[in-house]
């Protein structure tokens, strides 16, 4: 992601410690942040739940990041890791119908399901890959260090989760 | 659909999300004010008060080198160690700059006191930053961690130095340590004596001073002050000086608004063969006045350059990007 150079003067101001210049280059982000979270944990209150962690997690360590260009980069795995924080609490406070190999429940071949949908349906790793690949624009490669797994599960992770979102939404989108 | 095509789709999707500003804007404010209310000051335990010096004279740039130190000239390899940082850090606050920026002269300065060692190993000056790297070890009790966290560099700049940015990490036996410090005024100095004061330790507090003397070549040549033709809405930006240092160059310049623009600079400078000669391993400060931007090279007087500068208007979110040609250091 590319920063203006007013972004870059707040992340170092933010960096020496200013509260306000974090806040605001954050809320300059608000729309990209908030669908990182969203397609996350799929609904709203969490996705403010897990903006709001993950801010928290920014201003104490902010003081430690290297490259000023590399911020938003930095701030969305701290967002990515407290959305994962908060989808296995989530998962244990609900009882999982889905046995862990499964990709993606079976649906109602008639029921209309768009892409959001069709996400949110998918077993946490595959849509994690896919987010992070097609959203976050991440290679592979850096997936793999982000998830800490092999990069051939990354890409396992992929083709799964493109075909469970092919089987969902019809035609060659994900193909 | 190729890969270009599924990734522009998804995000023309996703994008469609409705973004309630407010609430994440509220979210946001939250979490800094629940960051601050949760920032305590440390625990200290006063061990009694140490002061330890040691004069560890290093020269950076050509000459000389050998006569003031000569572990200097032995050219001191830190990759390993600064590869087993970055696999440590996890790839996220990285501390491998340092060693990429190419400057850093290995140091390895050590001082022990009272079972506690803190290990210099290597700085770097650049005519505008200076950076050191370290470690410390010896007493830590690693399984307090948050009281281990501690670690504090504050107080170790001179008057002439501000800090920029500075980070350190818990090892198996102590903590990594890399700070980056920015000249204060506008003139550079050809030397600077840094001492490194770790105000506390895992509560434990003393000081260890390393004078580090370093010394940059530098040749800095005035700018005729005349606006570039850039012809950009707002504001205009006019040329001051070029320095070239053994490692890197300098351009500074002044923007100035003519409305509305809050800040305006070059955000990228290109040489003919389309390479990007501003150096942002460190960063840059913008903004109004006089900007000190770092260059992977000199630039070369009479040669045009592609550069894009950028004008954030108060009234705008997005900023406005301009490509120029331009001859950045008009020949005399």
């Amino acid at each position: 992601m590319e920063l203006t150079l007013k972004e870059i003067t707040w992340v170092q101001q933010a960096v020496a410690g200013d509260h306000e210049a974090l806040g605001q280059l954050l809320k300059g982000r608000s729309d990209y942040l908030y669908r990182t979270a969203y397609l996350y944990v799929g609904n709203q209150a969490d996705a403010l739940d897990v903006i709001q962690e993950a801010t928290t997690q920014a201003v104490k360590t902010v003081s430690k990041l290297q490259n000023p260009h590399q911020f938003f980069t930095w701030f969305t795995r701290i967002l990515i890791r407290q959305a994962q924080a908060l989808y296995r609490r989530r998962q244990k406070e609900t009882t999982m119908a889905t046995p862990p190999e499964q990709v993606a429940p079976p649906v109602d071949a008639t029921a209309h399901l768009d892409l959001l949908a069709a996400l949110q349906v998918l077993g946490a790793d595959y849509r994690q890959a896919l987010q992070l690949f097609y959203y976050q624009d991440m290679s592979i490669s850096e997936i793999s260090q982000l998830l800490d797994v092999p990069e051939g599960t990354v890409k396992t992770r992929l083709r799964r989760g493109r075909s469970a979102l092919h089987d969902q939404l019809g035609g060659n989108y994900y193909g | 659909m190729d890969e270009q095509e599924t990734r522009q789709a998804v995000h023309d999707q996703i994008d469609q999300l409705e973004v309630p500003q407010d609430l994440v804007a509220a979210a946001i404010q939250t979490g800094i004010e629940q960051a601050a209310s949760k920032q305590t000051k440390p625990r200290r335990r006063h061990l009694g008060r140490w002061i330890l010096t040691a004069a560890a004279a290093v020269l950076l740039g050509v000459g000389g080198v050998a006569a003031v130190n000569p572990s200097v000239s032995q050219a001191l390899s830190n990759v390993a160690w600064l590869t087993n940082f970055y696999v440590f850090q996890g790839g996220v606050n990285h501390f491998s700059t340092l060693h990429v920026d190419g400057t850093a002269k290995a140091m390895d300065q050590r001082v022990t006191s009272n079972g506690v060692t803190v290990h210099l190993v290597e700085a770097y000056y650049n005519g505008r930053k200076v950076g050191v790297a370290g470690e410390v070890t010896g007493l830590f009790d690693h399984e307090k961690a948050d009281e281990a966290m501690a670690f504090d560099l504050s107080g170790t700049e001179p008057e002439n130095l501000r800090p920029v940015t500075g980070g350190f990490q818990a090892t198996k036996t102590g903590f990594r340590f890399r700070n980056v410090y920015e000249v204060k005024s506008a003139g550079l100095p050809n030397q600077i004596v840094l001492p490194i004061n770790i105000d506390h330790i895992n509560g434990i507090v003393g000081r260890w001073n390393f004078e580090i003397t370093l010394d940059q070549t530098k040749k800095t040549h005035a700018l005729a002050q005349n606006a570039y033709d850039l012809d950009i809405p707002g504001g205009e930006i006019t040329p001051m000086t070029m320095t070239s240092f053994h490692e890197g160059a300098e351009l500074v310049y002044r923007s100035t608004s003519t409305g509305g623009a809050d800040v305006l600079g070059f955000n990228s400078i290109k040489n003919a063969a389309g390479q990007e000669l501003i150096d942002s391993s460190d960063g840059f400060r913008v903004g109004l006045g006089v900007c000190y931007l770092p260059l992977k090279e000199p630039l070369v007087q009479g040669k045009a350059y592609q550069v894009i500068c950028e004008i954030d208007q108060k009234t705008s979110k997005k900023p406005t990007l301009v490509t120029r040609e331009v001859v950045l250091w008009p020949a005399d």
